[in-house]
């Protein structure tokens, strides 16, 4: 219709009469000149220029007419075949061009410790596809530049571009800058697939806590896989149109296109106090050749970790590569026999209870019958009995008998509820992963069976996980109350807003502050005079306790296989922090809980209170070699000797 | 053709057509219907009759249309304007948003790459540190220095302010 419009119109101007400039140039004489002339001879010369002029008139009409059509019909032609017969297709490949799926992939938010260092991060990774056919450059010559771009040998790549015609892959893993070098090449033929990678900056310092991410970009242990919600970054993709220089048009974007957001997991670890932990532990695990270890520090407080480590443990990096039994944190998920360490919470149930006055005395007589098993101190066979003792002397020697004599003050029901009432049986509330039940005796075995309460007495018969022991000593050191043991503090922004942050129970009080006190203050002393010199350190009060256990698989205990752990409370004035290690089978004759696992505390402690500026509590002086002595209130020099005198067995 | 306007009453002396013929001649077809009253025609007795210049003024509904055209005009022209400046400043705006996107997306992959280099170099150090022949030493109380903060001083006695003295004299002078 409008082409019929336009043809009209154009043909309308065509047969016009010309313009007046140009008919004035071929008007015929005027009348004067015109009466010189013949009427006749003038009128026949006008008609010839007449038809001329139609003549040439008609002809360019024609001619623009058919050029018209003719080029009308072809454009016609072109839209029907455009439109009809390769419409579909064309409109694919033009949508396929226009449009783009952004983004690619959205990066997991990054994990960063209490002071802001990163300990996990996604950054891109590329694989490198080579279609040989389509390179138009000779392969001997694509694999040299390949070579020296990706910096790995030549010959390997021209292998392994001889081996299709197509769809090669020639290398997984590049970073963005090899991407980057490989682009500058120029070659045809190439394909550069970006894909997300998981990078922990500090290889396997963290790993047993963080864990790691699959190479589909899901979290597979730790906090990878605990914290997964927090960590993957809700994006999905978003096409956009794009013009003919690849730039997008920013119309129709989707809200929060360009903000993608900038939060972060926070973690309440430290990561100068998670490497010291880490050296104070695998030295002293070389030093025993121990079959494996773990070590944390507590804040009391709220229950969060400053550190934990377990060793041996995994590079995440390399996680194919790491035997899958690394990939449990065994400080969590693991339950072991707490032995002696669990006896400053027995105490702490029976003064709490009112059963038990800290001046009491027990008698301890060094080994005792019980339904036909015999129950006895560690060191009965070269001290004996010990006779009527009080309750921090009991914690020093770490006497059996005495923490049998003080749980008989209870009813066996009692003490069960007790336990109960401290989670033992139960799962804690905690952010890591995989945290099992801890396992007690029923309420019916400690009732018909005598020898149940009293195994428990020097923590034996329930088995609890490394984190739920400090959860309990942190009880002592926080003022009587269990809190939930974490190292998740939130979801941080930039600005250090916190956007998200674990809901936790409420902490639950179990003892009172005064009974909690008393116990630190009696632990106290096992440090200072007890089994647990070795981890004294000159002008800090430092309560502590020791562990020597026999270690029971399926319930039988292996022979001549300990686990040896101690647990560290400090400052005693204002307690806050405890410190924990247990190592597992250390080798050796003198391989106790006051020789393997207290240096550990102790050097731990050591690097925790320079880090943390945690003043100390008493004047120090100096001996004569300069080292510093740590004096008590009457100007006494208090004494940190490792006694090399004989181990205390079940210590 | 805009015929200039003129006065016409027409007479049928010989003068003025005479003169009528000569304007026509001379001026063409352009002079139609020019009339001059001469002297001669006063004396044929005719009566003086005062001559009413033709209504020179366009009619209303036209020089609306002229005010329109003109307004129309402007406005097509001013409105030009806007769509070309308009129209570029789209174009600008498409590049700009592009180039900027480009940048933002440059420093997003950039911004791992030197998290990543940072964090490398702290974890290299941190190693280096732990061995042995580092010339290092692993931080302990016993190496560091504890001050107590110092008590406030007191707050030193300010002198009482002067009491500007008394001017014995009147308030106005």
């Amino acid at each position: 219709m409008l082409l019929d419009v336009l043809l009209n119109n154009f043909i309308v101007n065509m047969a016009r009469p010309l313009p007046p400039t140009v008919s004035q140039r071929r008007r015929p004489p005027q009348p004067a000149r015109r009466s010189q002339q013949s009427p006749a001879k003038s009128q026949q010369s006008r008609r010839r220029r007449w038809s001329a002029l139609l003549d040439t008139r008609q002809v360019r009409l024609i001619l623009a007419c058919a050029v018209l059509l003719t080029g009308l019909t072809g454009l016609g032609l072109r839209l029907i075949k455009l439109q009809l017969l390769e419409g579909k297709e064309l409109a694919t490949i033009a949508n396929s061009q226009q449009t783009l799926d952004l983004p690619s992939f959205v990066p997991r938010r990054p994990v960063v410790d209490s002071a802001g260092a990163v300990l996990a991060v996604d950054e891109s990774a590329y694989i490198l596809y080579v279609h040989p056919s389509m390179v138009g450059k000779p392969l001997d010559e694509v694999s040299v530049l390949l070579a020296e771009a990706l910096n790995q040998p030549e010959a390997e790549i021209l292998k392994k571009l001889r081996s299709a015609d197509t769809g090669v892959e020639i290398i997984d893993g590049i970073s963005e800058n090899t991407a980057r070098r490989v682009r500058k090449l120029y070659l045809d033929g190439i394909d550069l697939i970006e894909h997300p990678q998981r990078f922990y900056p500090q290889n396997d310092l963290f790993g047993a806590i963080v864990g790691y991410v699959n190479g589909e970009g899901q979290g597979q242990a730790g906090l990878e896989l605990s914290q997964e919600d927090q960590l993957a970054r809700p994006g999905q993709e978003t096409r956009v149109r794009r013009m003919g220089d690849g730039g997008i048009i920013p119309t129709d974007l989707p809200a929060g296109f360009l903000h993608q957001d900038d939060l972060k997991l926070e973690l309440t670890l430290d990561r100068r106090i998670q490497r010291a932990t880490r050296v104070a532990l695998d030295r002293q695990l070389a030093n025993f050749g121990a079959q494996r270890g773990t070590a944390m520090v507590m804040d009391a407080k709220d229950g969060s970790l400053l550190s934990l480590v377990v060793s041996p443990t995994y590079d995440p990096n390399r996680f194919y590569d790491a035997d899958v039994e690394l990939f449990r944190n065994w400080a969590v998920t693991d339950l072991y026999e707490p032995g002696s360490t669990f006896k400053p919470i027995n105490v702490a149930i029976a003064l709490e209870s009112g059963a038990l006055k800290p001046s009491d005395f027990i008698y301890d007589a060094g080994q005792l019958v019980i339904s036909e098993h015999i129950v006895q101190n560690h060191d009965y066979s070269y001290t004996g009995g010990r006779g009527a003792i009080s309750i921090p002397h009991i914690l020093q020697v770490s006497s059996n008998i005495g923490m049998v004599g003080i749980v008989r003050k209870l009813a066996p029901s009692s003490y069960h509820g007790w336990l109960e009432k401290l989670g033992l049986g139960k799962t804690i509330t905690t952010d890591l992963p995989s945290a099992p039940a801890s396992q007690l005796k029923t309420l019916e075995e400690f009732k018909t069976s005598p020898i149940e309460p009293a195994t428990a007495s020097f923590g034996q018969g329930l088995s609890l996980t490394p984190l739920q022991l400090a959860q309990l000593h942190a009880s002592l050191a926080n003022g009587g109350k269990i809190v939930s043991p974490h190292v998740v503090k939130g979801l941080v922004d930039s600005n250090g807003n916190y956007k998200w942050t674990p809901e936790r129970p409420e902490p639950r009080r179990v003892f009172s502050e005064e009974t909690a006190q008393t116990v630190v203050e009696m632990m106290e002393t096992v440090v200072t005079q007890g089994s647990g010199r070795t981890a004294a350190i000159p002008g800090y009060r430092i309560g502590g306790k020791t562990g020597t256990a026999q270690k029971a698989e399926n319930g039988i205990y292996v022979a001549g296989a300990r686990i040896t752990s101690f647990v560290g409370i400090l400052p005693v004035n204002d307690p806050r922090y405890v410190v924990i290690a247990v190592v597992d089978e250390p080798r050796g004759e003198n391989a106790y809980g006051s020789t393997v696992a207290a240096p550990v505390v102790k050097e731990i402690t050591q690097s925790l209170v320079s880090t943390l500026g945690i003043q100390p509590s008493q004047p120090v002086a100096f001996d004569p070699e300069g080292n510093p002595v740590a004096l008590d209130l009457e100007g006494n020099p208090v004494t940190a000797e490792v006694d090399q005198s004989g181990g205390v067995w079940g210590d | 053709m805009a015929a200039r306007p003129a006065t016409i009453d027409y007479n049928d002396s010989p003068v003025a057509r005479r003169s009528a013929a000569s304007m026509s001649r001379a001026f063409g077809d352009q002079v139609r219907t020019v009339q001059f009253r001469t002297g001669a025609a006063q004396d044929l007795g005719n009566s003086v009759r005062s001559l009413k210049p033709r209504d020179t003024t366009l009619p209303l509904w036209l020089r609306q249309l002229i005010v329109l055209q003109r307004g129309s005009s402007m406005a097509v022209l001013v409105m030009g304007g806007l769509t070309l400046l308009a129209y570029s400043w789209t174009v600008h705006s498409q590049r700009s948003w592009s180039q900027a996107y480009a940048h933002l997306s440059h420093l997003r992959r950039n911004e791992p790459q030197l998290t990543r280099a940072n964090e490398v170099l702290k974890e290299h150090l941190a190693q280096q540190a732990e061995l042995a022949n580092s010339g290092l030493i692993e931080p302990t109380p016993g190496h560091m220095l504890y001050l107590e903060p110092a008590e406030l001083r007191p707050s030193r006695p300010v002198p009482p302010p002067e009491v500007p003295a008394a001017i014995d004299a009147p308030l106005g002078y």
